[in-house]
């Protein structure tokens, strides 16, 4: 229990986990953090500890198609960085997490991982030419993870998390 | 005074290139209609993503050849257009502006030049060859 405690020389970060309809927000925050939460708003939480001084708070959030709902409005403008969750053999999934996209790096300027599902699908290309993230641009990387698989989910994590550490320093 | 401009490109027509990289589909039909910078940023994109695959696939073997042996040298666009300006000219983007029909059918020629050697580095089929 001692270690989901804030303490008050801990540092705390949000993080957003957004994604379209049926991206497996709830397995990656749940594959991350030991207690998860899924609020009457329909926002899924949970806390990441990063050692003894930092707390990460996850914010697993939908998107409708059209628009981000009051949950998004009131986490977005605190976050420090955002991961966006589509399924890459869904047209759909993918086409929802192109309009995420383009709406968060015209909004926002955070560091952004985009984390491609295979679900049981092989990788399209070698683990090794995307392990450490494609980049995009200065603050887009992506790369591929399976929802099923505990370490491409904590890769796609620490992803964001270097890219945070570049945006820093 | 550097003037840094903003990209024009959208984030999710970098994500289309990797998908479409990625499956062997084609390229060239994504950038009909694009004007000089939309042109430009995309071959750049491009450009980067091949040097950058192309490192970690073949290492200290990996060479600019590899690339710019596949594409038509400028050489040839000169001939081929009767153009007298200088190679430099060419090379830069100043073409675009000033003879884009001829800058425009290189940088497609060398996108579609890029996304060959990419197949090979990435070991992925082109649809287009079945």
């Amino acid at each position: 229990m001692e270690e989901y405690l804030h303490h008050e020389t801990q540092r705390v970060g949000e993080i957003v986990i957004v994604g379209p309809p049926g991206s497996a927000k709830y397995e990656f925050i749940n594959s991350l953090c030991k207690d998860v939460v899924i609020t009457d708003q329909d926002v899924i939480f949970g806390r990441l500890p990063v050692g003894k001084d930092l707390l990460l708070f996850l914010y697993g959030v939908g998107y409708n198609g059209k628009n981000f709902d009051f949950a998004w409005d009131l986490i977005a403008p605190k976050m420090l960085g955002c991961i966006i969750l589509f399924d890459w053999y869904n047209q759909q999934s993918y086409e929802g997490a192109n309009k995420i996209l383009d709406f968060l790096t015209q909004q926002f300027s955070a560091p952004l991982v985009l984390a491609a599902d295979v679900r049981s699908n092989s990788y399209p290309i070698e683990e090794c030419l995307f392990s450490a993230g494609i980049t995009l641009s200065s603050h887009v990387r992506f790369l591929f993870y399976r929802s099923s698989d505990a370490n491409g989910i904590r890769r796609a994590a620490v992803s964001l998390l270097d890219a945070l550490i570049e945006a820093a320093s | 005074m550097l003037i840094v401009q903003e990209p024009l490109l959208k984030a999710s027509f970098k994500l289309e290139i990797l998908r479409r990289l990625f499956t062997g589909a084609a390229i060239l039909p994504l950038l009909e209609g694009f004007e000089a910078r939309e042109m430009i940023e995309a071959r750049q994109f491009i450009w980067e993503k091949t040097i950058e695959f192309g490192i970690q696939t073949r290492g200290k073997a990996f060479s600019r050849d590899d690339i710019t042996k596949r594409m038509k040298p400028i050489s040839w666009y000169q001939k081929e257009k009767g153009c007298k300006e200088p190679a430099q000219k060419c090379r830069a983007t100043d073409c675009f502006y000033t003879n884009p029909e001829c800058a425009f059918a290189m940088a497609k020629d060398q996108i579609e030049a890029m996304r060959r050697v990419l197949m090979d580095y990435l070991n992925v089929t082109s649809k287009s060859e079945g």
